[in-house]
Formats: C-alpha cells, sequence, structure tokens
C-alpha cells in the first residue's frame, strides 16, 4: 500500500499553499460568526443552532470541496507532475486513493476545527442541552462534504478537457445543491403526465428521490440524532422503511463510492 | 531474464500508427540506446514500458513482470527520466528526492543524491523556479534513488550543456559498473555512439536496426569517411566521385572541403579519380564513418 505516501504529500503540499490559509480563516469567520449571528436569526437553543450551521454548510461545504477536487487529478495530469509519481512504484489506484484522502483531510481539517470553534462559542451562548448531539453534527458533516470532493474528483479522473471540467463542476454544484427541487417536481411531474394534484399525493418512492440530494440525505442524518419532529416528512404512519436515517447514511456513501468507481474506470484504463 | 521484453508490441492512434511490431530484448548489465528522429516512437514504447500508455497489442515486460498487468512490479527496481514531466510546484528539490526515496522504500541520503548530479547547491530552491537542465538534473537524482536495476531515462540530456551530458554520461557509465542496466533514448548520435553497448534504431514506430556499434558500422559497408580539401572545385567533381565503385556518399562541407563516405578498398580510388579530374589535394584524412552517418542513412534511404 502505498496510497500514504500520496496522500501525506498531497496534505503537505496543501500546507504550502496560501490559498488553504485563507480557507480556514474563511471557515473560522464564517462559521463563528454564524454563532453570533444565529442570535438574529434562530431560535436560542443549541440544536436549533445546529440547525441553522447546518443550512449554512448545505450550500457553503459543497463548494469547497467541489473546488478542492475537481483540478485534482487533471493539473497535474495535464502539467506532467503525475509522470513523475506514476514512475515510483505507485499503482495509478494508489494515486486516486492518496489524493482522495489528501484532499478528504485538506477540506475537513479546517472545517472541522472552525466548526468546534464555533460550537464552543454556540455552546457558550445557547447553553449546552443538546451537546451532545455533537459528535454527530461533526461526522455528519464530514460524510456530507466528502461525497463533493468524491464528485468533483471524478470528474478531474474523467476527461482532461477544460471546458467539460468547468461546465461538470458549475453542473454538479447547480444541480445537487440548487435545483435538485426543481428537479425533482419536474420529474413526477413528466411521469404523471403533467397532473399537477400529485403533489398533495406524493408517492412514496417520491421521498426517497427527494432524499438523494446530498444535502437532504445530510439533514435526514442530523435530525435522527435530534428532536423527532424536526425530521418532518420522513417520519410518521406509512412512511417506508426506506427513508429510515441509515437510508442517508447510505446514500451518502453511494455518492462517493459511485463517481469515484465510475471516474476511476476511465481513469485507470486510459492513456496519459 | 532480460531487463526489457517487448513482444509485438503496437500502439495505434485513431490515424498514426506509433509503434508497429516491436520486438526487442534488452539484457540484464546492457547499456542500450534507443535512437531515432523526432516522433518516431521512442517515447510511446517508454511511457508503455511505464504503463501510460496502453499498447494496442502486444506485450511488455520488466524483469518479467509485465507492465500492464503488473505495473507496480515493473516499476519497483527501476529510475525514471520520463518525457514531458513537470516537476512539483511546491516542492524544493531536496524535497523532491525525499518523496522519491520514500516512494521507493529506500533510504539514500538525498543531499548525497543531489550532490551527484551537482545539484547540492540548489537543493533548497523551490524546484519550479529551475530551469530544463536544472529539472533534468533533479529527476536523474530521484531516478537514482534506491540503486535501481534499470534506469530508463527519455532523452536525458535534454536541456544540459555539453558539460552536463558529458557528466550524464559519466553518471551513467557508474550506475552500469555498478549492476544497473541502462536504457535510454536520444536523438542525439554521440552521446548514444559514447557509452552503448548496442542501439536500436526506431523510424515511424518500425524498429529498423538492433546491433552493436561495430556491427552497425559493418552492416553499413566498412563505414570509412574521407575529408578531403581540395585547391579548387569544379563542375562535376562530386558527380566524378559517386561513380567510382565502392564510394556511398559525397558531399560539400562548408564549400572548402569534400566528404566521402565509401568502403576501406575505394579510398585510393577516390583520391586517382580525383586527380584525373584536375583537382589538387591540398589535405585529406580519414574518419571512421560515426554513428550519424550510419544513422543518416538508415533513416532517410528507408
Amino acid at each position: 500500500m502505498t496510497w500514504q505516501d500520496i496522500a501525506r504529500k498531497d496534505v503537505s503540499d496543501a500546507g504550502r499553499s496560501r490559498t488553504l490559509w485563507a480557507l480556514a480563516g474563511l471557515l473560522l469567520v464564517g462559521f463563528v460568526g454564524y454563532s453570533y449571528g444565529h442570535t438574529y436569526l434562530g431560535e436560542d437553543s443549541f440544536p436549533a443552532f445546529l440547525e441553522g450551521l447546518a443550512q449554512v454548510i448545505g450550500s457553503g461545504l459543497p463548494l469547497l470541496g467541489i473546488l478542492l477536487g475537481y483540478k485534482s487529478i487533471v493539473h497535474e495530469r495535464k502539467s506532467g507532475s503525475l509522470f513523475l509519481t506514476l514512475s515510483f512504484p505507485h499503482s495509478r489506484r494508489d494515486v486516486i486513493v492518496g489524493k482522495f484522502v489528501g484532499r478528504a483531510i485538506v477540506l475537513l481539517a479546517p472545517t472541522l476545527v472552525a466548526l468546534i470553534v464555533a460550537g464552543v462559542v454556540g455552546a457558550v451562548r445557547y447553553g449546552t442541552d443538546g451537546l451532545a448531539l455533537f459528535p454527530w453534527f461533526l461526522l455528519a458533516t464530514a460524510l456530507y462534504g466528502v461525497v463533493f470532493v468524491a464528485i468533483s474528483m471524478a470528474l478531474s479522473m474523467w476527461t482532461t478537457v477544460d471546458r467539460w471540467i468547468t461546465f461538470g463542476a458549475l453542473g454538479s454544484y447547480l444541480l445537487l445543491v440548487q435545483l435538485w427541487d426543481n428537479f425533482h417536481s419536474l420529474t413526477i411531474l413528466l411521469l404523471h403526465r403533467f397532473d399537477f394534484s400529485v403533489f398533495a399525493d406524493m408517492p412514496d418512492w417520491a421521498l426517497l428521490f427527494r432524499l438523494l440530494k446530498p444535502s437532504e440525505a445530510y439533514y435526514r442524518l442530523l435530525r435522527a440524532g435530534f428532536d423527532v419532529s424536526l425530521a418532518g416528512r420522513y417520519v410518521g404512519d406509512g412512511t417506508p422503511l426506506y427513508v429510515e436515517w441509515w437510508m442517508a447514511l447510505v446514500l451518502l456513501a453511494l455518492w462517493c463510492a459511485v463517481p469515484l468507481a465510475v471516474g476511476f474506470r476511465r481513469f485507470g484504463t486510459t492513456d496519459l | 531474464m532480460a531487463a526489457i521484453e517487448a513482444t509485438n508490441v503496437s500502439k495505434r492512434y485513431d490515424t498514426v500508427i506509433a509503434l508497429d511490431r516491436v520486438n526487442l530484448t534488452v539484457e540484464e548489465g546492457e547499456t542500450f540506446g534507443f535512437l531515432g528522429p523526432n516522433g518516431a516512437g521512442k517515447s510511446t514504447f517508454i511511457n508503455a514500458l511505464l504503463d501510460f500508455v496502453k499498447p494496442t497489442d502486444g506485450s511488455l515486460s520488466i524483469f518479467g513482470h509485465d507492465c500492464q498487468r503488473e505495473g507496480v512490479a515493473a516499476r519497483n527496481r527501476i529510475g525514471v527520466l520520463p518525457e514531458g514531466y513537470s516537476v512539483f510546484e511546491r516542492l524544493t528539490g531536496r524535497q523532491h528526492v525525499e518523496y522519491a526515496i520514500e516512494s521507493k522504500d529506500a533510504d539514500d541520503d538525498p543531499i548525497a543524491l543531489l550532490d551527484r548530479v551537482n545539484m547540492r547547491d540548489a537543493a533548497d530552491r523551490n524546484a519550479a523556479d529551475y530551469s530544463k537542465g536544472m529539472a533534468q538534473r533533479l529527476v536523474l537524482a530521484m531516478a537514482l534513488a534506491g540503486e535501481p536495476d534499470l534506469l530508463l531515462l527519455d532523452e536525458p540530456t535534454t536541456g544540459l550543456d555539453p558539460n552536463g551530458a558529458a557528466e550524464m554520461r559519466q553518471i551513467l557509465k557508474e550506475e552500469n559498473e555498478r549492476g544497473a542496466t541502462i536504457f535510454f533514448s536520444s536523438h542525439i548520435l554521440e552521446q548514444v555512439e559514447a557509452v552503448c553497448d548496442r542501439v536500436g534504431i526506431l523510424q515511424a514506430g518500425e524498429l529498423v536496426a538492433v546491433d552493436t556499434i561495430e556491427g552497425l558500422r559493418e552492416s553499413l559497408g566498412g563505414g570509412t569517411k574521407l575529408v578531403i580539401t581540395p585547391s579548387q572545385l569544379q563542375n562535376g567533381t562530386l558527380q566524378a566521385i559517386r561513380t567510382v565503385e565502392g564510394v556511398e556518399t559525397a558531399v560539400m562541407r562548408e564549400d572548402t572541403t569534400i566528404e566521402v563516405t565509401c568502403t576501406n578498398d575505394a579510398k585510393m580510388d577516390v583520391l586517382v579519380e580525383l586527380r584525373d579530374a584536375g583537382v589538387d589535394v591540398v589535405n585529406f584524412r580519414t574518419e571512421e564513418a560515426s554513428l550519424e552517418d550510419m544513422f543518416v542513412e538508415y533513416t532517410n534511404n528507408r
């Protein structure tokens, strides 16, 4: 196993880059800023504070994950430094695993540190009721961030055409973070031949479809640990088993594994 | 066991055949020069050995390990200077060598390696600021890490000044004496001539000759070169020389000398022909035909 060499190099490379420290500073300012701002935005309790923080993370963290991942492979491939790495006894798989782990660490280390600082501030301001949820919150956030590293790295493995990578990065952010709900509604509407009454009585599988959105799965995970009433539409009589909290876990894991596998299928067999 | 074994290796792109059924065996301990004009497919062959490129047909192995199926094992005991690389953006020279040592599970001293390639003074500078020649030296130092059994070098002297090229050849000799097999490509022939036991000539994807330098000379008809300085030149002198039996080529150099490649027996005949044509010979000397002459002949006459 040599992926550790690659991951270690990737992390220490990032440590030498000014961008990373800027990112850490930005996250710290953002998250701690929210812990103060929450006073004006939401209910005065620790779980509600985490709920609000999760909203910020829900649309912010994907952006950072994508930015860290979308050039990770293609840049080294096109500049030629990948040739040096692959001249050594590393397999392409080692390179990908190492890069993925490296980038995940580069994203998560500053994110988690900033969240812990924000969490302390939050606990001081909004009380310690529900503090036990905090580790679960960090874990879910980590998984959520890593999903976007995986998706953007897959893009970086798939093609060397700059235009497609840019479109792909932008497109995946828009679809997965911003437009999924519209996509969800439109699909259901199409399948029901524009019979709008379907929205009043959604089929069961539509819930799973909605849960497929990474941030939805992330919130579902969080709410599994929190107040049951916040789990909203996924809890209650007659909701199917396949939208239980563990399904959110499964879906996020799939969002990591499937893009990486698809990207590697191509990267592993192509001419560099 | 052969250091490198290529069996019927072909690589086709949409419209181009980069390698055409190449068969080649490089024995352990050899220094093998891989020659060819630019675009002949040398780099494609080396990249296939490194599994950067997947051959369309045929198979390659390094010390018995298939380069495509067991790439990691094949690359385990080799040092590489690839084509078209770039150094890592944020690492110093020393950090590059350290990364190489780590990746190969070796225990060399990075400074000692940099010293060998004359890069000790630049060890702590960011490698992104190196010149091409310095980068070549650095990557050679990385290749030397872990005392590899095979050195695979793609145009190693690119960007080096003549001194640097001589140092590079010296290092290759030392490595060969240590027991390493050396395989390197070049389009600069004197470099190959100086260090190689055998050479292979690649032309438009085809391996057109594999032989020792002496063997190539012999197969090209004795290979003597006459350099003649005539007192004056008349129209038709060159043509007259070309009609002499045994003469292969006769060309003007710099308006003042004639270079003739011919068989050993034909030397006197050439001088006699000149005298008969009324040309006084101010000076003449003979040279062994260089590999360059042979190379030009091989690659142009096909």
